[in-house]
């Protein structure tokens, strides 16, 4: 005991040199791996779009400086999947956040009943179901003669909708798709954030003669709105790379409708075969998911310190 | 006005029935505690007046008026909790004010109530604090400060200073007890801590399983505990509790055939005595002479007092209670003797029988 006590310092340095390769060693593999699948590819990406290429003669390649981003921010095809993945990310996630809140609230109100905690189950199987089927679903649900939405409206006595195909309404249709798979995930967020506050202060609240909105207000709205925070953020970096669902219902159309700047991407890469304009917007929403994340964190940040 | 009347008070959770025809009269300005072991229902109780509970049957009044079906905001009382239940994300200020500004009451009425109640509980200087950096003692006060500005009938407190140290709850309640000084304002409190009970209290509610087992001044309930239950839940240490055997008509025959001579026992005749208690500070120890002989198996020494723990072969493990007692030691024999003048004798269902002095006194 007392030799180990004499000998601790000097032994302790020893074990720390080597532990600082012991440990470079353990994160080589993460370290290879993150290096291999995202450095590489985003400075590839960047070197891409600084040149005029071709996916089938990548070795022809010209360099063209910024020209690629030039032209995407004159193609108007990429302004309008800009704006419809500005609108796509804006309005599914206020959907999410209200009716999340709402649904949150009533989970909540049943949080001790066995049905209560069935139904919470229940609810969140949208999120674990894969785009691709979310698409495939939703594009039987919405098909324009066989669906059964418009079986619904054709009951009602509404006329049927072209869900996917009228230009007007493809993109909303959409965007209930996309917060009907993830309104769970904020109902998740915002029930555990109520499930935080402590019960005494709801008594408190209604002792002094407090209605359901000063709750809100007061009490659960301060509550969650950090929690809420993360969410919002997880989910603008969802919505900018959104993918799937466009995919197998409407690919962008009609017109450009329903085109959002992943698929825009998308296409100039793998069916165009234009990969330094492909990379330019990949490079583009990047660096946009960078600056909103990052205003996000900051203001974060200072809710959690209030 | 704060006159609370809880009138054959009952409340159901499913087959539990937590609190059994409870009746208890508080009076205007008046302090009381309900205190019991825990689960005895005391915070059920008190949840029952303020509303947050519903009772399944009996009567609630406030002023003689019947509130059971009122909901907690129109019962005009207001209640401190023992988390304080103060809302972090907004400030002292805000918490203070937080009842009168959802009664949409004028600002400047608002704030003059605001600086008012800070002015009481000394809280001017962290009002624009947030709750977080305010210590326990700080938030407990605000959370008085937020059921003060609501100008209350009576205040309820739910084991308010539990949350905090020793040496702040000592504080808490001497500030507490200027409070109620200044205020006058009917005040009932639950607390599990006796200290509380007994310094504070105008009359105290002993419960147990739902039920009041007695409602008197703390005096009243250590001096003459109704039942065998108040008996030992009152008082620290607990009273030394003896079975007796048999009867004389006045000489108990006690366990070990120890007998003890009690002076005066008139209600021996209708009620069998079943218990003896005797209060640790009702017995004497000394290391020569004495009635029953035994060995001390442990000594709590506190200072100003010394808790002996004596075991006489055959009756009993006493406890004894020497004021700044040093003599004695662990493993010593001594003797000990109970002052009669002093005991309490229960019947087989633990109620109290008087005894001829007492009795005397009551006529008297």
């Amino acid at each position: 005991m007392h030799t180990t006590d004499e000998f601790a310092p000097p032994r302790r340095r020893f074990v720390s040199r080597h532990a600082l390769s012991d440990r470079l060693l353990f994160l080589a593999p993460a370290g290879l791996y993150l290096l291999a699948l995202t450095v590489f590819p985003f400075v590839y990406s960047v070197y891409l779009s600084l040149h005029r290429v071709k996916l089938t003669t990548l070795h022809r390649k010209r360099f063209t400086g910024l020209e690629n981003y030039y032209d995407l921010f004159t193609d108007n095809l990429f302004l309008d999947a800009l704006k419809n993945t500005a609108v796509l990310t804006v309005a599914s996630i206020t959907i999410e956040i209200i009716l999340g809140f709402i649904a949150a609230k009533v989970f909540f109100s049943l949080r001790s009943s066995a049905a209560g905690s069935f139904m919470r189950s229940m609810s969140i199987i949208p999120m674990m179901i894969t785009p691709i089927c979310i698409g495939l679903i939703f594009s039987y649900i919405f098909n324009p003669t066989l669906g059964v939405a418009n079986y619904v409206l054709g009951q009602a006595s509404i006329e049927p909708l072209g869900w996917f195909s009228d230009p007007d309404v493809a993109l909303t249709t959409i965007i209930l798709v996309n917060s009907w798979q993830w309104t769970p995930f904020m109902m998740l967020l915002m029930l555990a954030g109520l499930t935080s506050i402590d019960q005494e202060q709801y008594e408190a609240a209604e002792v002094d003669g407090a209605k359901w909105h000063h709750v809100a207000r007061w009490i659960e709205i301060p509550a969650i709105r950090g929690i809420v925070i993360v969410g919002v953020i997880l989910r603008i970096i969802d919505n900018l790379r959104l993918f799937d669902i466009v995919y197998v219902t409407t690919r962008g159309g009609p017109g450009s409708s329903t085109e959002v700047v992943t698929f825009f991407a998308y296409k100039q890469d793998f069916q165009y075969f234009q990969v330094g304009y492909g990379s330019a917007a990949a490079v583009v929403i990047l660096v946009i998911s960078i600056i909103i994340t990052t205003f996000a964190i900051r203001h974060l940040r200072r809710v959690e310190n209030e | 006005m704060g006159r609370i009347v809880l009138d054959h008070v009952s409340k159901h959770f499913g087959e539990l029935q937590v609190l059994k025809d409870i009746c208890l009269e508080i009076e205007d300005g008046e302090f009381v505690f309900f205190v019991g072991p825990s689960g005895c229902g005391k915070s059920t109780l008190l949840r029952s007046i303020t509303g947050l509970e519903d009772i399944t049957s009996g009567q609630v009044l406030i002023d003689g008026e019947d509130v059971s079906d009122l909901p907690p905001s129109e019962r005009g009382l207001a209640m401190v909790f023992q988390s304080y239940a103060l809302f972090p994300h907004i400030t002292v200020r805000d918490n203070i004010a937080f009842g009168l500004k959802i009664a949409k009451i004028p600002k400047a009425e608002i704030d003059a109530k605001v600086a008012e109640a800070a002015r009481i509980l000394s809280l001017e200087e962290l009002l624009d604090r947030k709750p977080a950096a305010l210590s326990g003692g700080q938030r407990q006060r605000v959370a008085i400060g937020r059921a003060i500005v609501r100008d209350p009938k009576a205040f309820l407190f739910d084991e308010p200073l539990s949350n905090l140290d020793a040496a702040l709850r000592v504080q808490m309640r001497v500030e507490l007890i200027g409070l109620r000084k200044s205020l006058q304002t009917t005040m009932v409190y639950v607390t599990h801590d006796q200290i509380e009970a007994m310094t504070m209290a105008d009359r105290i509610a002993v419960l147990n399983a739902g039920q009041v087992e007695q409602y008197d001044t703390p005096l009243e309930l250590y001096d003459h505990p109704e039942n065998l239950f108040v008996a030992t839940f009152i008082g620290s240490p607990k009273m030394n509790i003896l079975d007796i055997e048999g009867h004389d008509p006045s000489t108990l025959n006690l366990a070990g055939g120890q007998v003890l001579d009690l002076p005066g026992s008139p209600g021996f005749q209708e009620q069998r005595p079943a218990c003896l208690g005797i209060r640790p500070e009702h017995m004497t120890c000394s290391k020569n002479t004495g009635l029953w002989e035994g060995e001390v198996v442990l000594e709590e020494q506190l200072g100003s007092d010394a808790f002996l723990y004596v075991d006489v072969p055959g009756l009993s493990r006493f406890t004894v209670r020497g004021v700044g007692q040093r003599g004695i030691r662990e493993g010593d024999k001594v003797h000990v003797t109970p002052d009669t003048e002093h005991c309490h004798v229960f019947d087989r269902d633990g109620r109290r029988i008087e005894t001829v002095d007492r009795a005397a006194d009551v006529d008297a």
